[in-house]
């Protein structure tokens, strides 16, 4: 593979702030001391990532993923811990490092408030050193893939929200950086906008063969996108790996939903290898079930028992008219390993 | 690394394109800042009247200590020794050298907005200097009323002062008020940086800016022994405009410091803006980004 | 709502307009630092004017100096750099909010501006005792009863100066622009007011126009009154016309807030 795009290791990032008082006089009184309080946003994050790679940065507010994203970026230096984006050490060669990585943030535009969409683009590529023939061909491309031809000559405050986070997607591309960093880029889009962007980060990771990083709360993006996920919490890696492993290993169940043919509410019977979960939940359309029609879920780990085998006693102890089995979505199994905060894979 | 792309992903394949990767020029920081700041111009005049509205507010801002000077001397006839044509010319080299801080580098005002909103964050990603996108972040319309009011008082104080203009003090006139402008900028940059671990400069700044703006008209002596060389050593606003007009107007025998000393903005002016400058790049390692 | 529920809450907009001006350390060091050196700087200035010379218009040098240092303070509470909080509040959006409030928009902003010119008094009051001490400055003329006049004057003239500020705020209800014009009124205000320079050595005809002008009563009026420049029946007068002032700025205020709120009910925030 050669020199991987992305190397982390030990990376620390702490923050020192003045301690804010409160009550009576609070003004006057940190006047004249000087508290200060120091957190560690990040503690010894390690990990690689190889070039061509779209990896998911998970973790809940305030665990540490955007100082980590600052910290590769060049924006923060590292208290300590090493870290290098395709050889360089970013916030020391920040200007070439810059020069090599495509940045979008969802929540804030990159692009010049008060010019037409065209003019952040041409001044992107006049700051990168595009060449015309080379801005002209790019514009084109992602005109066609993002759709931006109605809006190009409309002012960025004008702009919704989804034509804005399309306009900073291109800006960043645009000078066709082998590596991009996505922080939130779906927040706050509909659901047409938010496919329009995923389609554009799988086609951009699979064509041009561009190295991304994606932070996200939308576990949808991580689903459709990411084959890796690293998730973290506290300033530390809690798993780093495979996004089916994930699923695998912290919630080892599968559920089969069945609805049952008769209304009848009495105990039922759980074939060896499963429990019973009742949760409220409406038949699937088009089964012919009443609304009123009992669903319940069987759960079973399907390492243990085969599904075909839990399908088979199940359907033998009961009348059902419609079956369906589920993995947990992943929303849950993130809570999961949160809530009990396992380390490390 | 563009080969690799195919076997790193399992999306399925759309229609062939070829990887992007174009090549890339080097570009120079004074390109990459008339770039920024041409576009900083284009949003400014496509706002006109707020253009007029700020140019005319910094006018009156300014006028409002020449009305004030005016007042004084009509009723006073001098200060500290110097008589109307006298402050007039200092008056108008103090502004000048002002609107040669403020037209190209007065966004260094705005560098607690950029810190604490983390506008800041958006410079480092680019590759261009910090210090030159913060520069050209913005034009402040404000200078351009600088300037105007400046180079009107400087044209009629130029009759009024009992000056012997030839080329040779017009050239020197024209380098000390750049020399002025150049101390002046130096100091906000050396305040600027201090933003990176205060968070709040704003009040400092203006506080410097509207020292050197109400007590820059009055000749040194007025602020005696003490009150002097605070201002030359501790605010250098004797350098912006008082020494040299020493020297314009012959009037270097009233000086604390050797007669010689009233060229000296010449040089201290681009020492100053250097150390300014240095002082900006070397606290902006503290940069710490506000959380989110 | 019951109007003691208000004037609770007008209080806490005041107070937090107090901690908020305090909230950083160094700007509050800045600011007290800052007046201490504007009022040595004036002193300065004006004994150098003063130098070899007894009296010019009628004024003498002590009280001149005087005079210089309680218009440096004086425009350091009445006519702050930063911008009415009103006007934020429009750029950014957020007036749909506040007009949601129990409280009047109009008695917020004037709470804030309270707050905002109650935080400044601890560093005035150092600054007329650095006065005092390098004998810039003298008790008001007229003993205890100079004293109440100097007093009602004043709060007069703060009345006079919120008012102003508030109606040149209210201007953000019709451009964003209002940077502009918040710099225009300020430099007037300062000059116009008789901060700077008093009134008394002003060319007749500049005196005469500024005296029909609001300005005059923020400063000029009060700094008279100190200094006892006004007799009996001047210094009735004087303080009628300052009432008169915040009356009709008042009244003037109340119909460009009419017309305000329509414009935002009407047009949306």
């Amino acid at each position: 593979m050669g020199q991987p795009m992305i190397r982390a290791e030990g990376l620390v990032k702490e923050f020192t702030r003045p301690v804010r008082r409160t009550g009576p006089l609070a003004g006057l009184r940190s006047l004249v001391t000087r508290e200060r309080v120091t957190t560690r946003a990040v503690d010894g994050v390690s990990f690689t990532v190889e070039r061509g790679e779209l990896v998911g940065y998970l973790g809940p507010n305030g665990a540490g993923k955007s100082t980590t994203i600052k910290m590769l970026t060049g924006v923060l230096v590292p208290t300590s811990g090493t870290v290098e984006v395709d050889g360089r050490v970013p916030w020391k060669d920040r200007t070439r490092n810059a020069r090599g990585i495509g940045v979008v943030f969802g929540q804030r535009t990159q692009l010049w408030h008060d010019l037409p969409l065209r003019d952040s683009f041409e001044l992107v590529a006049k700051l990168y050193g595009l060449d015309r023939p080379d801005y002209e061909r790019a514009l084109g491309r992602f005109t066609e893939l993002l759709d931006l031809g109605e809006f190009l000559d409309t002012p960025v405050r004008g702009l919704s929200l989804g034509q804005r986070m399309r306009g900073d997607l291109t800006a960043a591309m645009l000078y066709g950086p082998p590596l991009l960093y996505l922080d939130e880029p779906t927040v706050g889009l509909d659901v047409v906008a938010k496919a329009r962007i995923r389609e554009f980060v799988a086609e951009t990771n699979a064509v041009d063969g561009t190295t991304v990083v994606l932070t996200t709360h939308d576990l949808v993006d991580v689903e459709r996108l990411c084959r890796r996920v690293l998730l973290i919490d506290h300033g530390e890696v809690l798993y780093d790996g495979d996004l089916a492993a994930l699923r695998r290993r912290y919630v080892p169940y599968r559920d089969l939903v069945v609805t049952l043919a008769r209304e009848d509410d009495g105990p039922l019977v759980a074939p060896p290898g499963t429990t019973v979960v009742e949760e409220p939940r409406t038949a699937r359309a088009g089964t012919g079930a009443s609304d009123a029609a009992r669903v319940v879920a069987f759960r079973f780990d399907p390492a243990q028992t085969p599904t075909p085998a839990v399908v088979a006693a199940v359907t033998a102890e009961h009348e059902v008219v419609d079956l369906d089995v589920t993995d947990p979505d992943l929303e849950a199994v993130i809570a999961e390993i949160y809530s009990s905060g396992r380390v490390r894979a | 690394m563009a080969d690799e792309a195919g076997e790193a992903v399992g999306v399925a394949a759309p229609a062939v394109r070829a990887p992007w990767r174009p090549q890339l020029q080097e570009v120079s920081p004074l390109r990459a800042w008339w770039v920024l700041m041409a576009a900083s111009l284009k949003v400014v005049f496509a706002y006109r009247s707020n253009l007029v509205n700020t140019a005319l507010g910094s006018v009156a801002l300014q006028g409002s200590q020449l009305l004030f000077v005016g007042v004084l001397l009509h009723r006073f006839e001098e200060v500290g020794g110097w008589g109307f044509g006298e402050v007039a010319l200092l008056f108008a080299m103090r502004l000048c050298a002002h609107a040669v801080c403020t037209v190209p580098f007065g966004q260094h005002s705005v560098i607690d907005f950029l810190i604490n909103e983390g506008d800041y964050d958006r410079l480092l990603l680019r590759p261009v200097s910090p210090f030159l996108q913060l520069l050209a972040w913005r034009f402040n319309p404000g200078s351009l009323g600088d300037l105007s009011l400046g180079v009107v008082v400087l044209v009629v104080a130029a009759q009024l002062a009992p000056v012997d203009w030839t080329p040779g003090t017009v050239v020197f006139l024209v380098l000390t008020i750049v020399a002025g402008g150049l101390v002046e900028a130096g100091v906000q940059f050396a305040l600027s940086s201090l933003s990176f671990r205060l968070r709040a400069t704003w009040s400092l700044k203006v506080t410097v800016d509207t020292t050197f703006a109400d007590f820059g008209p009055y000749p040194l002596g007025v602020f005696g022994t003490v009150g002097s060389l605070a201002l030359t050593f501790v605010l250098p606003l004797a350098f912006i405009a008082y020494l040299p007009a020493t020297a314009l107007l012959g009037r270097t025998d009233e000086l604390l410091l050797p007669a010689r000393a009233a060229y000296s903005s010449l040089a201290v002016g681009p020492l100053l803006f250097w150390a300014g400058y240095r002082a900006f790049v070397h606290q902006s390692r503290h940069y710490d980004s506000p959380a989110g | 709502m019951t109007s003691a529920a208000q004037v609770v809450a007008l209080v806490a907009i005041g107070r937090q307009a107090v901690r908020s001006a305090l909230a950083v350390r160094s700007e509050v060091l800045v600011s007290a630092v800052a007046v201490l050196v504007r009022v040595v700087l004036v002193v300065l200035v004006w004994r150098a004017v003063y130098a070899g010379v007894d009296e010019v218009s009628g004024v003498d040098g002590p009280t001149a100096v005087a005079y210089a240092v309680l218009g440096a303070v004086f425009t350091n509470v009445l006519n702050p750099f930063w911008r009415s909080s009103l006007e934020m509040r429009v750029r950014q959006g957020r007036i749909a909010v506040d007009l949601l409030r129990p409280v009047g928009l109009v008695p917020q902003t004037l709470a804030q501006q309270v707050g905002t010119t109650a935080a400044a008094v601890p560093r005035c009051v150092l600054a007329v005792l650095l006065a005092l001490a390098i004998g810039a400055l003298r008790a008001p003329a007229g003993g205890a009863l100079g004293l109440l006049a100097f007093v009602v004057s004043t709060a007069l003239g703060i009345a006079v100066a919120l008012l102003c500020n508030l109606l040149v705020a209210m201007t953000a209800f019709w451009t964003l622009e209002v940077g502009g014009a918040l710099m225009v009124y300020r430099a007037v205000a300062q000059f116009a007011s008789g901060a700077l320079i008093p009134l008394w050595f002003m060319p007749g005809w500049l005196r005469g126009t500024l005296e029909h002008l609001p300005f005059q009563a923020q400063v000029f009026t009060p700094l008279s009154v100190y200094f006892g420049a006004l007799g009996g029946g001047d210094l009735a007068a004087a303080l009628a016309v300052q009432a008169l002032w915040v009356v009709l700025l008042a009244l003037l205020a109340q119909l460009v807030w009419s017309r305000a709120l329509h414009r935002v009910v009407v047009q949306g925030g």
